[in-house]
């Protein structure tokens, strides 16, 4: 591989070191299968980290950290479409931000064909929520918290009922992607989100790591090493799937 | 805009308005279009980068924030 054409991201493209390689197999597939390339380490993966705000249609003051969606929708673009990448980790500690930002990369994770895991530390409020949930597997620190609230109002407000008519089908967008790419309900993430007592001047849940879990909302807790495990894990299923595909298609052939 | 943020609207457009804008120039770097905001000795942060290769979002030397020398640019 060139070096221009390794595709890092700072130093976070992770390169596991080769497993020694089966020679018999190696030499079997070329000969039933023609086929030469086969993969034998652990594979690469690519990792994303989603800091402070979702910066969407406006640029934000520079005294806000902030994670810039034109820039990470390419990236994922580019993930899915490099070869040498096998799998994303999302890492995310995010405040909230824009909401069709945040929808946006949630939904171009979910549709991702390449296996991608999420771990929450910190934080994943507000709109960091449905993009935890969007990879195939989420994890979240034990310490982590994730903050379920409504959608806020700002600007000018018109006080006519059509007001909350539309926030509450803004609001809807975000329960009906959290419910469909989590074990959670929409019922019950409605009841968290509009919750009453638990914030000091909002309405809304902080949910600690190991009550994400119990509501459904995450997979598990743990931490990077179980984060890296379950990617690796995925990465192995998708690659004896492929193997698998490849393999009936030539005996097909050969039929 | 729909902000879905545990921060407070008030804190994070805090001095939007007020803030300077700093003069920003569209470039071309690397083959790819990036817009820059110059800093002192000739260098040049980017901002933000323009490019409908998926693969010019994943070259660190492309990322916002890097800086550039001015003799690197044309």
């Amino acid at each position: 591989m060139r070096e221009e054409d390794r595709v890092t991201f700072g130093n976070t493209s992770v390169t596991t070191p080769d497993v020694p390689i089966d020679n018999n197999t190696n030499l079997d597939e070329i000969k039933e299968l023609g086929k030469a390339s086969i993969k034998t380490n652990k594979g690469n993966i690519h990792c994303l980290t989603v800091i402070g705000q979702i910066e969407g249609h406006m640029v934000l003051p520079p005294q806000n950290k902030t994670t810039k969606y034109e820039h990470v929708i390419p990236q994922l673009v580019a993930i899915e479409e490099s070869e040498e990448i096998d799998g994303l980790l999302l890492i995310l500690n995010t405040v909230g931000g824009d909401v069709e930002a945040g929808l946006a990369i949630a939904e171009m994770i979910a549709s991702m064909s390449k296996p991608t895991v999420s771990l929450v530390l910190g934080g994943g409020h507000s709109i960091g929520v449905p993009m935890a949930v969007a990879t195939r597997y989420c994890f979240i620190a034990p310490s982590a918290t994730m903050t379920i609230h409504p959608i806020r109002l700002n600007g000018m407000v018109i006080g006519v009922p059509q007001t909350y008519e539309y926030f509450d089908r803004m609001q809807e967008r975000v329960v009906q992607f959290v419910a469909k790419n989590s074990k959670i309900s929409k019922d019950n993430f409605r009841k968290l989100m509009l919750k009453t007592g638990e914030l000091a001047n909002d309405v809304g849940t902080v949910l600690f790591g190991d009550e994400a879990v119990k509501h459904g909302l995450i997979d598990e807790t743990g931490g990077l090493r179980d984060a890296l495990k379950k990617l690796y894990e995925l990465i192995e299923e998708e690659r004896k799937k492929k193997e698998g595909n490849a393999h009936n298609k030539a005996s097909e052939e050969l039929q | 805009m729909i902000l879905y943020s545990i921060v407070p609207f008030e804190v994070v457009f805090k001095d939007y308005y007020e803030r300077d804008h700093q003069s920003k120039i569209e470039m071309d770097y690397l083959g790819e279009k990036v817009v820059v905001v110059p800093l002192s000795n000739n260098r040049y942060k980017i901002e933000r980068l323009i490019s409908t290769s998926p693969k010019a979002y994943l070259n660190p030397k492309l990322m916002p924030g890097s800086i550039i020398q001015g003799d690197e640019l044309s």
